[in-house]
């Protein structure tokens, strides 16, 4: 009886220690609502241009003639193009592609991993005998930021599965996100949480909610559209610390646990930044 | 006759000095190799660890880099001295990964 009661006051103790995805979420946006409490949640989307007024203006002049248009219009041209064996993009897709951005990422449970768009772009080509595109840039970006463009103010609209590996999944991106790596020891949550609305040199940091709005992204300091992964790479660059691949199942996770927190946030991709 | 082995004497002397020295020295180079062989393994077999935890520091990979271009060149004092460095800093990841077993908690919004 005694060892039923231990083990029962440890599952409620682990319970209670551990949020559920949806508990994170809400906690996160009180977090920036208490931080930031003049501000729209819903601007933060815009990353840094929700903070420096100047900067805002100057895009806002762009998106004009916004620099990633080229890629979408690649990316159109590229989509619809068929493959050899006749098929296309359009036959891998739920509603033919159009439009389906917010369903992205999500758990697999049949192969159970994420998939994200371009993992799914890929994973088209592959299966209809095309070679895989490179992951981060060139035409994958390009028919990645033509599907975004489908799906602009559409709702983040994640659900992870009743599926203990899905959870595990979010929890190993969250994990990621939180810890402290590379020689200068930061955390991604350094930057885009403690810090964000900071400068950091002559740029503001954005923040974390939001972040995985509006991928794939047109940087001047690219010049050229790169996608999510291409950044998170650059990010772990820029502590020092050693990136991974793209695409690799610990970058699809972390990719995971990001668009979570920006669930129910309006698409707006593809976008410029500096 | 005499100047000549005596000039004999001399030059078997010479030689003789000059291979010992040789020997000392291929002997202080085989010591360094050892050496280099030695802290690069230690190094790389720490950093298979650190990569298993997702915690390398994107300067390793090219102290061992260097490393390896010093020790074709026979700088081995050089190569030993970088391999040794780039196993401090696989060291300090590792610690890193350790304390971030359950710190990474700290920064999660309650």
């Amino acid at each position: 009886m005694k060892k039923i009661c231990v083990a029962f006051c440890l599952l409620v103790l682990t319970a209670s220690a551990y949020a559920s995805p949806e508990q994170d979420r809400l906690a996160l946006r009180e977090f920036f609502a208490k931080r930031f409490p003049s501000m729209d949640l819903s601007a933060m989307a815009d990353g840094l241009y929700a903070f420096d007024e100047g900067a805002r203006e100057q895009w806002l002049e762009m998106e004009d003639f916004p620099p990633y248009e080229i890629a979408i219009d690649d990316g159109e041209v590229l989509f619809n193009a068929p493959f050899e064996n006749g098929k296309g993009y359009a036959d891998c897709f739920e509603n033919g592609g159009i439009g389906v951005r917010q369903n992205f990422p999500y758990f697999d449970s049949a192969a159970g991993e994420v998939i994200t768009i371009e993992y799914a772009i890929n994973t088209c080509r592959t299966n209809n005998g095309e070679q895989a595109l490179a992951w981060m840039s060139g035409e994958l970006a390009a028919i990645s930021a033509y599907m975004a463009y489908t799906s602009r103010g559409n709702k983040i609209n994640m659900v992870i599965p009743d599926d203990p590996r899905a959870l595990a999944a979010y929890e190993s991106g969250k994990e990621y996100y939180y810890t402290r790596r590379g020689q200068l020891e930061f955390a991604c949550e350094n930057c885009h949480m403690q810090s964000a609305g900071n400068l950091l040199r002559a740029d503001v940091l954005s923040t974390m909610l939001g972040q995985a709005t509006h991928w794939p992204v047109y940087r001047s300091k690219w010049g050229e559209i790169g996608t999510l992964h291409k950044r998170f790479r650059e990010c772990n660059v820029q502590v020092r610390a050693k990136p991974l691949e793209a695409q690799s199942l610990q970058y699809r996770e972390l990719e995971f646990f990001l668009t979570y927190m920006s669930n129910e946030m309006e698409l707006n991709g593809p976008a410029s930044r500096r | 006759m005499k100047y000549k082995f005596a000039l004999f004497v001399v030059l078997f002397m010479l030689a003789s000095a000059g291979s010992i020295s040789v020997l000392a020295q291929s002997g202080e180079t085989a010591s360094a190799a050892a050496g280099y062989a030695i802290a690069l393994e230690q190094s790389r077999s720490a950093l298979m660890a650190a990569e298993a935890k997702i915690q390398v520091w994107s300067t390793t990979d090219i102290l061992l880099a260097d490393a390896e271009v010093a020790a074709e060149a026979g700088d081995y004092v050089l190569a030993t001295s970088l391999a040794e460095e780039a196993g401090l800093q696989v060291e300090l990841a590792l610690a890193t990964a350790e304390r971030e077993k359950t710190a990474w908690r700290r920064g999660v919004p309650k």
